[in-house]
């Protein structure tokens, strides 16, 4: 800013450039020496082989090691391999392993704030955790929040959006929901209780079983193509739309703080870039697949969308419920007060673009000009 | 002496593993009160599965013990078996002294360690039912320790036969 | 010291110190340390807490759950003596043919290895019940150790089974769910006992010397409505109790896990009605059914240990290279893993071995495209196998340990070996028409 100024000083008719890369003005003057040491790290995470959760975090390894010649050699192991699926934090904390990648909402138990950087229910979308996490201080209090545990954390696959309820019971409207058997996790579980369904927190193994076999009216696993192994649509016949409990998946990059630290400076950089580059690749390859995975699902099941006054009532429970767990946590109101700020900010730019959704231009010109 | 104690800690061993064997039954009727619940009356309880997942735990680690006094954990003693029995206590000694103790030893302060970590934190479960699990862990660092102990009764009895006088 | 050096040092230490006859579940544990402290530069904390975090994911492992549940249901039905019935009446109604109270034998085992989800009850109760009739009816000693033992353990294979628990719990995949597993165990379980049958009936009419027919009035002693009447009573009760498991997951009641619940309860009923139970009755069932629980799990942890060390240490790529790389027929690839476990088989207990191979073999079988479910029941074939290969097979030591005056273990080992053979073709028959794996799971569950 204060370049900005002296500079902006000359014309004051005249305006300067709006925004300022952090990074460059820090490092323009700083010499990088590349050095030699060979580092050889473990990486944990609570990913079975089969769930592109894996891939991502396999994509974030291959980058550091083809960015740094091998010299930064990260080899990973799915879940159980090492420890089991819910135990890589300690692991990693620990220092079993030197780096872990997650969902953060795991680490629920351990921090009630974690839910807040993994996904709130009609919280940010994909587009909305890029944005605060690199620009609005989100990555920092992520970083405050892990670092409380002895890790350093990097966001590390942005995931989009995730598909609503696998169902036998059609659903739409408010009255539906009652009585209703769902799987689901986390906070959607309480949201959803205090609709009026009957949820239960099945483990996951179970799901497929269940759901097959009418234990469970309905199941929310992940996003679409996530979903397409796991078969769901053989054994239901509705999807209930839209996927209001994570409207953007966000997964972390952890590192033991120990191990963090011994790294030199090239290479702290090159886990930095290959961690973003991951989280943006990421983004893009889940959605091409999502595409693909709706239309074979379309083949099999209906897809059902919740009409408008529904979803405005899971919206105000929802509210509800996040307030109260605000006035608990210290941490959940820092973490939702920064996010609720920046879905305000971000609005009046939401506003203004709407209108241009780059839908087929048949559809568009029908007069479905939103999304 | 030394021969009390390695009673002491058999008995103890015994007792301890009656007592908690009874946990069976708990988890029994935890598992059928959730199938009544939401099968019968449509309302799954929040709590069942974990419940059920800490009733298992606990119920195993309590028995580690319990089945080392009784002999039940699988060996392949079918070599040693033939061996004359101040030699069967010479390998025993030897091995609880150089394969049980070091890991045991370990793995009691580790997990004592993990517990103490999770007590720290007030540990909850990452559920939506959040129980507490810190004492889950201390029911683990503990019987690990409740191991080891029945290791230290294992090599005494061992010892004792090893330097009887009686020839077998 | 390079991964391969480290994998075969790893796998042979293991060896070495099982011969001490020390408990295997801390002998795994042993070894995996020694090898972790040399792969991770003898950092003792970093290896044991990451033991430690095994540990408790194992305590709170939800599929699990049903290990203990299944065992006190074997412990419950064991006392409440059901099987006895079934026997008797089997007895008269077979009891005519040549080889005829050993097919009786089989028949038993086969309906109770369907309520029963280990191995020690069947041959444990057969041997004590069947045994002295066998004897005394002059069937010869080998067959009836044989029939006993290889019968006996048919309740490891054909669901429920706690050796399809542990399997699906390790691997975590759809494909070999527990509900696949049971549903894919039903086909082969019955085709080893179908093997059993056959082979019986043959050899004893062709030598009926080796199980000759009770006396023609000891088998008309009943009318044949009579026999028939008996025994379909005495089959109500293992019936009601497949139908408490099979029937409540396959009904949409129940997951695997509170079908176990179910049987334990249905178990418990049984007791009662059969005025079998009491107090003194549940505490020996709680006993019995924590030690072997906790036998079974210790092993899950030591297991757990080494192969987590193994996997760590690159060991699963090594033995993958090995296999895979060396350009091998993907079926020769497999045979060798089937190999690989029949020969543990003989010196290793059954947990230990799925615990320690699997989590290598699983990922090979996937990346040459075997279909998971099948590749698993050939592994689990193979595991319930184990119990009868000598010189370490549970199912000869449970059978030895009951078995009347006069048996030596020679007798044992000798009678088994057919039976050994006949699980060979078994697999064979598997290996050749995977459809039988794979049928009742399409049936059941749609095709995957
Ligand atoms: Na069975
Ligand atoms: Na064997």
């Amino acid at each position: 800013l204060a370049v900005g100024l002296t500079v902006g000083s000359a014309d004051a008719a005249k305006r300067e450039k709006f925004g300022v890369d952090k990074r460059h003005e820090e490092f323009k003057r700083v010499k990088v020496a590349t050095s030699s040491e060979k580092f050889n790290w473990k990486m944990v995470m609570p990913w079975s082989k089969g769930l592109l959760f894996y891939d991502v975090a396999v994509h974030f390894a291959d980058s550091v090691r083809l960015a740094s010649g091998g010299r930064l050699d990260i080899k990973v192991f799915s879940a159980d391999e090492l420890v089991p699926a819910m135990q890589s934090f300690d692991a990693v904390s620990k220092g079993s392993a030197q780096v872990g990648h997650d969902w953060p909402g795991y680490w629920k138990g351990k921090n009630e704030a974690f839910v807040a950087y993994a996904s709130v229910p009609f919280g940010l979308d994909g587009e909305g955790y890029n944005i605060w996490m690199q620009e609005k201080g989100g990555t920092e209090l992520m970083q405050e929040l892990y670092g409380q545990f002895g890790l350093y954390a990097l966001p590390g696959g942005q995931l989009g959006q995730e598909m609503g309820l696998f169902s036998n019971k059609r659903a739409t409207k408010m009255e539906d929901f009652k009585g209703m058997r769902v799987r689901t996790v986390g906070w959607y579980m309480d949201i959803l209780n205090k609709l009026g369904a009957s949820v239960s927190p099945l483990p996951g193994g179970e799901v497929y079983l269940a759901l097959e076999r009418g234990v469970i009216d309905a199941a929310e696993f992940s996003s679409p193509a996530m979903n397409y192994p796991m078969g769901f649509d053989e054994i239901t016949k509705f999807a209930i739309q839209p996927g209001v409990h994570q409207p953007g998946i966000q997964c972390a990059l952890f590192f033991n703080m120990d191990a963090w630290n011994k790294l030199p400076d090239d290479l702290k950089w090159i886990v930095k870039i290959a961690a973003a580059e991951t989280n943006a690749w990421s983004y893009n390859w889940i959605n091409a697949l999502n595409a693909d995975a709706i239309k074979m699902f379309k083949e099999k099941i209906e897809i059902v969308q919740m009409d408008e006054a529904t979803v405005i009532e899971f919206r105000k429970v929802t509210k509800a419920y996040v307030d109260e767990l605000k006035a608990k946590y210290p941490d959940v109101k820092k973490a939702m007060d920064s996010q609720e700020a920046f879905q305000e900010e971000f609005a009046i730019w939401r506003e203004a673009r709407g209108g241009a959704t780059p839908w087929p231009y048949e559809t568009f010109i029908s007069g479905k000009t939103h999304e | 002496m030394l021969s009390k104690i390695a009673k002491g800690i058999d008995t103890f061993s015994t007792k301890q593993g009656e007592f908690t064997s009874m946990l069976i039954i708990p988890l029994l009727g935890v598992v059928l009160y959730e199938v009544l619940m939401r099968y019968g009356f449509n309302s799954p309880t929040i709590w069942g599965f974990e419940m059920t997942g800490f009733l298992y735990g606990m119920h195993y680690m309590f028995g580690i013990s319990y089945t080392d006094v009784r002999g039940g954990h699988v060996r392949v003693d079918i070599f040693t078996a033939l061996a004359p029995k101040k030699v069967q206590a010479a390998i025993g000694a030897l091995t609880t002294l150089v394969l049980f103790m070091p890991v045991m030893i370990c793995m009691t302060v580790a997990s004592g360690k993990y517990a103490w970590t999770s007590i720290q934190a007030l540990e909850r479960n990452s559920t939506s039912w959040q129980p507490p699990i810190y004492p889950i862990k201390m029911v683990m660092a503990l019987c690990f320790f409740f191991l080891l102990l029945q290791g230290f009764s294992n090599l005494i009895k061992d010892l004792q036969i090893l330097f009887s006088k009686e020839e077998r | 010291m390079s991964p391969e050096i480290m994998t075969v040092a790893m796998f042979a230490s293991l060896i070495v110190a099982i011969t001490f006859g020390h408990p295997l579940a801390y002998t795994l544990a042993a070894v995996a340390t020694l090898f972790g402290l040399i792969d991770n530069g003898w950092n003792v904390p970093a290896l044991f807490d990451m033991f430690a975090n095994n540990t408790y994911g194992l305590m709170e492992n939800y599929v699990l759950v049903a290990i203990p549940l299944f065992i006190l249901m074997a412990q419950l039905l064991d006392r409440s003596k059901v099987s006895d019935e079934l026997f008797e009446s089997l007895y008269v109604v077979l009891g005519g043919l040549k080889g005829g109270l050993g097919l009786a034998v089989v028949v038993v085992c086969t309906v109770f290895a369907a309520t029963t989800g280990i191995v020690g009850a069947s041959v444990v109760a057969m041997g004590l019940l069947a045994t002295p009739a066998l004897m005394k009816k002059n069937y010869q000693m080998e067959m009836s150790a044989g029939v006993i033992c290889a019968a006996g353990t048919l309740g490891i294979l054909i669901p429920p089974s706690i050796m399809m628990v542990v399997y699906g719990g390790l691997t975590g995949m759809k494909e070999t769910s527990v509900g696949n597993l049971f549903a894919a165990a039903i086909l082969p379980g019955l085709l080893l006992s179908g093997l059993y049958f056959a082979y019986i009936l043959i050899r004893c009419n062709i030598n009926p010397k080796l199980g000759p027919p009770i006396s023609k009035e000891e088998a008309s002693k009943y009318s044949t409505a009579k026999k028939i009447m008996m025994t379909l009573k005495s089959l109500i009760p293992p019936m009601a109790l497949i139908l408490a498991v099979m029937g409540t997951i396959l009904a949409g009641v129940a997951t695997p896990t509170e079908a176990a619940a179910l049987g334990a309860f249905g178990a418990l009923i049984l007791a009662v009605v059969s005025r079998k139970f009491s107090w003194q009755v549940m505490k020996e069932s709680a006993y019995a059914t924590m030690s072997t629980t906790a036998m079974v799990m210790m092993l899950f942890v030591g297991g757990k240990f080494f192969s987590t060390v193994f996997l760590s240490m690159g060991g699963g790529d090594v033995v993958a290279d090995v296999l895979i790389g060396s350009g091998l027929n993907r079926y020769v690839v497999l045979i060798i893993m089937m190999a690989i476990v029949f020969v543990m088989g003989m010196f290793i207990d059954w947990a230990a071995i799925l615990l320690v191979t699997v989590p290598i073999f699983m990922p090979i079988a996937m990346e040459l495209e075997f279909n998971p479910l099948w590749f698993s029941m050939l592994m689990c074939v193979n595991l319930q196998t184990s119990f009868l290969t000598p010189p370490f097979g549970y199912a000869l030591f449970y059978f030895k340990g009951v078995a009347p005056e006069g048996y030596t273990i020679g007798h044992v080992y000798r009678g088994i070996l057919p039976f050994v053979f006949l699980q060979v073709l078994g697999l064979a028959i598997l290996f050749f028409f995977p459809s039988i794996v794979t049928y009742l799971p399409e049936l059941f569950f749609g095709p995957s």
